[in-house]
């Protein structure tokens, strides 16, 4: 819990299953990037090295990397990811929003390995796999549905800004917004043997709250999504009349 | 160990995939059953003091089992110490179940589990999307016009740091 806490009236601090997080942090779960990672102390304070671990929305810091349980743990839903001036050397921030929210300033050890953070930590959130796992569910119920018809064209989609917050760095534009989430050394993304068992995963959680909600903006996925619509309309249209024989 | 506690209050406030208010027992030996307001987000759940606006405490739900125990209640361990239970009651068996079955899809592996499931589903049916409309009498060059953006977007990517716009990217491709 929170360490050095006063005593007396003060709320009690939240309660977390800490155990099982120090279970989860050194498990054989896949991990999304690992390595090490210079962090600073506070404001005012010394960076430390630590061996940092992401998995899932999770970013676990450790002394080094045989330690066998992390010093601590940033939970990263609902944060955003920025290059930062700082007199340390590719240096990273990771953002949270509201007053008196605490950013953590980290800095990388080569270039490649700060743009490999950056890029890994602001794809991590939950809401962000979420986000990924429906379009692609309605993708395949599109494909599935109308009878063998195809895929709207990428080059026609309007140029849709991706979730990844603004970044100093050129990133290119993509058609898409939703980018998916893979890393050069994410074991899961080769996984080719999936057996789904005798029936398909159930669809993931929908929400009750329609209306946007967080730092994460959904408009763009749901012009994304109305886009697709279009398209999806049109090429059907296209395919159908294509049927007709005289 | 540590953690920003101040950010995990902060989405202990964002809507929810699921709230009720339940009877929640922890995993101690002689805790008692307390009615507490229960709050599915993301991958935590939290449980507030039914008055309070700061939760009591949240449960990571990575590598958890949710567990049927009697009628109209389930009970949620870790995989590292099984006998250490969360017990909860809810008020019927239709909210217990629809419960479970939210907490079972509730954790980040397995939304990866999803992710790859869909991407498979989606490769094997864009393979027979092509063979169905030459079945059909839709020429050849047609189908292949439609359809090569998405096989393109298909192929392994670069490994670059940035990946490039060489390739359209799809959603979910690899």
């Amino acid at each position: 819990m929170a360490p050095g806490s006063p005593p007396g009236p003060a709320i009690a601090a939240m309660k977390l299953n800490e155990r099982s997080l120090a279970f989860y942090a050194t498990c054989d779960a896949p991990v999304d990037n690992a390595g090490f990672l210079y962090k600073k102390g506070g404001r005012h304070a010394a960076y430390h090295r630590r061996w940092f671990v992401l998995r899932g929305n999770m970013l676990f810091y450790f002394e080094d990397a045989a330690s066998r349980e992390p010093v601590g743990v940033i939970i990263l839903e609902g944060c955003t990811v920025e290059l930062v001036e700082a007199a340390e050397e590719f240096a990273f921030a990771v953002r949270f929003a509201g007053t008196r929210a605490r950013t953590y300033v980290l800095a990388a050890e080569s270039q490649a390995a700060m743009e490999g953070w950056v890029k890994a930590l602001s794809r991590a959130s939950f809401d962000y796999l979420r986000l990924v796992v429906r379009e692609l569910e309605q993708q395949l119920a599109a494909v599935r549905g109308g009878g063998g018809m195809a895929l709207p064209q990428p080059q026609s989609l309007p140029s849709v800004p991706a979730p990844v917050p603004a970044l100093p760095l050129p990133l290119p534009r993509r058609p898409s917004a939703l980018p998916p989430k893979e890393n050069g050394c994410a074991v899961w993304s080769t996984e080719a043997t999936f057996r789904p068992g005798p029936e398909p995963p159930p669809p993931p959680p929908r929400r009750r709250a329609s209306a946007p909600h967080g730092p994460l903006d959904v408009a763009p996925f749901a012009r994304l999504h109305e886009c697709y619509g279009q398209e999806i309309r049109a090429l059907r249209g296209q395919w159908l009349s294509s049927r007709v024989q005289p | 160990m540590r953690y920003n506690e101040k950010e995990l209050q902060a989405l202990s406030r964002q809507p929810a995939e699921m709230a009720a208010e339940l009877g929640m027992r922890g995993p101690k030996k002689g805790s008692v059953l307390k009615r507490r307001l229960v709050k599915l987000v993301v991958n935590f759940l939290f449980y507030f003091r039914t008055d309070e606006a700061e939760p009591v405490g949240a449960l990571l739900l990575e590598r958890c089992r949710v567990i049927r125990e009697e009628p109209g209640a389930f009970s949620i361990s870790f995989i590292e110490d099984p006998e250490r239970k969360y017990h909860f009651e809810c008020s019927s068996e239709e909210q217990c179940q629809e419960w479970m079955e939210a907490l079972r899809r509730a954790s980040y592996e397995f939304m990866r589990r999803s992710l790859v499931f869909y991407r498979n589903e989606i490769r094997k049916v864009t393979g027979k999307v092509c063979a169905g409309l030459q079945r059909a009498g839709v020429g050849l060059q047609v189908a292949e016009a439609v359809l090569r953006p998405w096989l393109m977007a298909t192929r392994p990517p670069h490994r670059t740091p940035w990946s490039s716009s060489a390739y359209p990217r799809r959603p979910g491709s690899s």
